[in-house]
Formats: structure tokens, C-alpha cells, sequence
């Protein structure tokens, strides 16, 4: 059986120290360097919104299964810590988000996750990426007959990690090129395909924000957005 | 008392060629003064085992050849100056990216500050401005000196060792560099077919983009994990600091400190005493390291954490302690090629001036 190591940077300064800092936080890199689409609309794009914005693309939650372990990957519910329809509508993820020279209906985005963020795992749950085929926009309009879709997928390699003070604080890097990253929808690694696409029906679509927390997502504010210094 | 850079040099295996080299393929008309150039070696060690790698903390203390140096000539707007003699190619130290230093000037406040070139024409170099300077006039002034330095990136710093690192396409598999951004670290890695197959680059694990380009401040240190069983000699080669050298520490506050990941900036092994971090205006002095800033030093496994209590020998007779230790720990060594991880629960953002430990 696989051992699976410690997560990049976690493994390295996830030494405590007597001496507060400051806010504890865990960092959670992001890079979906694999095409996005929807299988039922046809194969079609989905959509990342204005290049250079962020949070206006398809529906993306960062999450976990509440059962989910290293061995049972899907055990449970989601429960989406980011997103629309998520416990921290503030970190609005979509796809199309970040810096991407060139690279739509893709994403890449780094997010740091405080004690106050909603519905936080237990250490060692194995992280995931759902995926929606429907922008927040799309979700709102009641006109909309696009059935609803989603793909999920999660890694035992992508543990969730306590927030800690700086510099010890945890830093935690999902990648669609992971090795062990599976689909939800068939079980099969991610490495096996060259895209992801939305194919699983939703039952009970994402909850769509109400207008007041809509008005929080505009600021998008805790979403970096790799501007190191100049 | 200063130290000769020969002799320091044994004890930070540094070895010093005195000649000058300098680059004549984007500049018509060169004019630099000689300067000692040199190597340093950094060890990055071995992992314990293939599931357990090793953590260490690097600084490039050296720069690479100057491309250009003369006088500023001219003050052309907030961002904008001139300098005597320059006949640039437009776009040449954007495309490689280049610092511009200032090595002398009648204000010596001016002096050992970098910038990092945005955009060149023939002769006009505009320049990012740092934090806390709202202005290229209240830190250069016309007849300063300064050089232009191609910046230390990823992509040259790692080269000469990339066949000894460990190179995925994940960044959970493959050997980290971390860098401070402000307030988390940012993960780099190498992907070895990130532009294709057997076409690598340096990558982020928060971007699509390629990171080859991406630059290593000469005031900021770096974070290696590495998850290979053999150690790796990181040669670095370049020029010795000549000058005294300014280094940005963020301010902050009791409850959001400010984190600076700072360099030893020179060649040879520095002291808490030397680099007198007590010294900047709003270091927070105090007997308890959870009230004082604090300098955090990597000793292969932890942080150890100092702090300057300012009356560690007796009423204002201040002096560096350990948060482990009830000894004095002005002298405490912090090697070259090492860093500190600064935390400032005072004062706002500042320049450290560190003077010449040697003479060049």
C-alpha cells in the first residue's frame, strides 16, 4: 500500500512553536491546469467568464466528503468550504479564475483558510474540487433550463492540515497532474484523461447565495491572485 | 571591527576570482567598475528518506554581473530616470529581468537600494517602486551611481542543480522552493514537461503560468524541501556585495504582526548583533517573546525564535536572547546562505541598512 507523504509544505513547517504570531491560516494552492467542460451541452466550454476577472466563471467549490478518508475517498457528504452554495460564499471559485496566460476554461488560485471559515475538516480528510456547469449568473436566472452538472474530484494526497501561525502555517497544493486524484463520477484516476468534464447530474442543485451574500462575493477579497511584490 | 573578505571567505567557502566580466550583448556602451567575483556553495541536504524530506532555508547573498553602470543623469517622473552614457535596448531588462542598484551617492541612505526594472527605452529606465516609496526622488538622486544586475530567478539560481532535484508535474511529489509572499508561502517546483514533453519550467502550484522568470530579491531568502536521499551543493556564483545594502521588514501590529523572510545579505556568516535588527526604529523590545518581535532561525528541523531584550544584562543594558536559552545571543551565529523570518508587532514598513561586514 501506497504511503502517502505529507503535503509539500505542511510536511516541512508544520513544527509548532510556543511563541504566537499572529492569524492562523492554512494556504490552499490551487492549479487546474486540465480543460473544464460540459459533456451535456455538448462538450462545451465552461465558461470562465471575463479574462483578467475572477468569480464570474462556472461554479467551483473546494471541499470535502465528511465520511472521506484516505481509503474511501467519497465516503459521506460534500461539504463545500468555497464557492457559490458553499458555508464561505467569500471565496467566490470559479473557473477561469487567476493569472493564466492564455489558459481559459481552466483555473489556478491560492486561498488562505482562518479558524473563522465555516465547517473546517478534521486533520487528514482528503480535500476535492467540485465542479459546476452553471455560473452564479446562470444559476440566478430563472429562465435557465441548462440541467444542472457537476464532477468531483478528490486525492488521498490532498489532506486538510489545521491552520497554523506563520511561518509554520500549512500550505497545501492540489493539482489536477496528481497522480492519485479520482473522479466521482467513475472512480477512475484523473490522470487517466486529459479533461474533466461535468457529467454527473445534480439532483439538488448548489444553494444560490442570497442577494446580501452575492453583494460579499463581489469583493472576492481573500483570493490571491499571485502578485508576490512588484 | 571588519573582517578582510579573504580571510572570512574559508570558514563561508567562498572563493573570490578578481576579474570583471560584463555583458556587452544589449549595451552599446558599457562603463563598471571592477568588483570581486566568486562563488558560495549552499548545501541543500539530504532527505532523512523518500517519505520524509528534508527542510532548509537558503539566501543568495551574491549578484550576478553588472550589464551597465553610470551616473542617473535625470529624474524624468515618479518611476523614471536617465542615466549618463546609456544607449539600452528598449525592452532588454524587462525580457531578462534586471535590477537596478544604487551604489553611490552623497546620501547614503540612498545607497544599496535595488529596483526592479518594468520598462527600458535607449536610455529612460522606469522602475517599480517598493512599498513605502512613493517616489524615485526620495530614493535616487541625479549624479548617484547605479548599476544594472540581471535579477536571481528561479530559473538561473536551480539550473546548475536540476538534475539532482526532484521533478514532477505535482507539486506534492516534486522538491519545493518556497518564498515568503506576506503573508503565506508560495510554492515553486519543477515540472519537467511543463511546455511540453522533456520541455520543463519552473512552475507555480497557484498558477498556469511558467516561473522560469520568476525573481528572487536579493533581501529575501528562500525555503528548499527536498525529497531526494542525496544532498545537493547549490553553487552560487556571482558578485560579492560591495556596498552597504538596504533590506525592506514590514511593519505590523500586536494582533497582525508584519513577516519579512529576510536574507543574510552578504557572504560570510553574520551575528544578531551585526545585523542589529534592534536597531530599526519601532522594534519592539521587550522580556517576553510573545510581546517582542522576534527574528526566527531554521536549525534543520524548527524555528528557533530571538527577540531583544532591552534589559537582558541589567536596566538598558539590552542584548539578544533565546526563547530556549537564558545566554546573551548577540553572537549567535547565522550562517551565509542562511535567512531570518522577522516578525514585527511594531512599527510601519522600513529599510534595514546593513553596512560592508568585509572589505571588498
Amino acid at each position: 500500500m501506497r504511503k502517502y507523504p505529507l503535503l509539500g509544505a505542511a510536511a516541512a513547517l508544520s513544527v509548532l512553536s510556543h511563541v504566537s504570531f499572529g492569524a492562523a491560516i492554512t494556504t490552499i494552492n490551487v492549479v487546474i491546469a486540465k480543460q473544464l467542460f460540459d459533456e451535456n451541452t455538448p462538450a462545451l466550454a465552461l465558461p470562465s467568464g471575463v479574462t483578467g476577472v475572477s468569480g464570474d466563471g462556472a461554479i467551483l467549490q473546494l471541499g470535502y466528503f465528511d465520511q472521506g478518508t484516505a481509503s474511501n475517498l467519497f465516503a459521506g457528504q460534500w461539504v463545500p468550504l468555497t464557492g457559490g452554495g458553499s458555508f464561505n460564499p467569500q471565496f467566490n471559485t470559479t473557473v477561469g479564475d487567476g493569472i493564466n496566460s492564455g489558459a481559459p476554461n481552466r483555473a489556478s488560485f491560492q486561498l488562505s483558510l482562518d479558524t473563522t471559515t465555516q465547517r473546517l475538516p478534521a486533520v487528514g480528510t482528503p480535500l476535492g474540487i467540485r465542479i459546476f456547469n452553471q455560473t452564479l449568473a446562470t444559476a440566478l436566472d430563472a429562465g435557465n433550463s441548462r440541467g444542472w452538472f457537476s464532477q468531483t474530484v478528490v486525492s488521498p494526497d490532498w489532506l486538510w492540515q489545521n491552520p497554523a501561525e506563520p511561518p509554520t502555517n500549512p500550505s497545501i497544493s492540489i493539482a489536477f497532474t496528481n497522480a492519485n486524484a479520482r473522479l466521482l463520477s467513475s472512480g477512475a484516476l484523473l490522470s487517466s484523461v486529459t479533461t474533466v468534464a461535468t457529467i454527473t447530474p445534480i439532483a439538488n442543485p448548489v444553494v444560490v447565495p442570497e442577494p446580501s451574500s452575492l453583494l460579499l462575493l463581489s469583493i472576492g477579497a481573500l483570493i490571491s491572485m499571485k502578485r508576490r511584490r512588484s | 571591527m571588519k573582517h578582510s573578505i579573504c580571510s572570512r571567505s574559508i570558514s563561508a567557502a567562498l572563493v573570490l576570482t578578481a576579474s570583471a566580466l560584463f555583458s556587452t550583448e544589449v549595451i552599446a556602451q558599457t562603463t563598471a567598475t571592477t568588483i570581486p567575483v566568486g562563488f558560495i556553495t549552499a548545501t541543500i541536504p539530504a532527505a532523512p528518506s523518500l517519505s520524509n524530506p528534508s527542510n532548509s532555508v537558503v539566501s543568495i547573498p551574491l549578484y550576478q554581473t553588472a550589464a551597465f553602470s553610470s551616473a542617473v543623469d535625470g529624474l524624468v517622473s515618479a518611476t523614471e530616470f536617465t542615466m549618463s552614457g546609456a544607449v539600452f535596448t528598449p525592452g532588454a531588462f524587462v525580457t531578462v529581468p534586471h535590477f537596478v542598484r544604487v551604489k553611490t551617492s552623497a546620501t547614503s541612505s540612498h545607497v544599496g537600494r535595488f529596483f526592479l526594472i518594468a520598462a527600458n527605452t535607449n536610455n529612460k529606465l522606469t522602475v517599480s517602486l517598493p512599498s513605502g516609496v512613493a517616489n524615485i526622488n526620495t530614493v535616487v538622486s541625479v549624479a548617484d551611481t547605479c548599476e544594472i544586475v540581471p535579477a536571481n530567478t528561479l530559473g538561473t539560481v536551480f539550473q546548475s542543480v536540476l538534475p539532482q532535484l526532484k521533478k514532477t508535474d505535482d507539486p506534492a511529489t516534486a522538491d519545493n522552493v518556497l518564498i515568503w509572499g506576506g503573508t503565506t508561502w508560495e510554492t515553486y517546483y519543477y515540472d519537467p514537461n511543463f511546455n511540453g514533453p522533456n520541455q520543463g519550467s519552473w512552475a507555480s502550484a497557484s498558477s498556469l503560468d511558467p516561473q522560469d522568470a520568476t525573481v528572487i530579491f536579493p533581501d529575501e531568502g528562500l525555503f528548499i524541501i527536498h525529497r531526494l536521499t542525496s544532498p545537493v551543493p547549490l553553487v552560487l556564483m556571482g558578485t560579492v556585495p560591495s556596498t552597504a545594502e538596504k533590506s525592506a521588514l514590514a511593519g505590523g501590529t500586536p494582533s497582525a504582526p508584519g513577516f519579512t523572510f529576510l536574507s543574510n545579505r552578504f557572504p560570510v556568516n553574520s551575528t544578531f548583533g551585526s545585523v542589529a535588527l534592534q536597531n530599526l526604529p519601532g522594534w519592539v523590545k521587550n522580556a517576553d517573546p510573545a510581546a517582542a518581535d522576534n527574528a526566527l532561525l531554521w536549525n534543520g528541523s524548527t524555528w528557533d525564535t530571538y527577540y531583544y531584550d532591552a534589559d537582558f544584562n541589567g536596566p538598558a543594558q539590552g542584548a539578544w536572547a533565546s526563547a530556549s536559552s537564558l545566554d546573551p545571543q548577540d553572537s549567535t551565529p547565522i550562517p551565509a546562505t542562511s535567512a531570518l523570518f522577522v516578525i514585527r508587532k511594531g512599527g510601519v514598513l522600513q529599510s534595514l541598512a546593513q553596512t560592508l561586514p568585509y572589505t571588498p
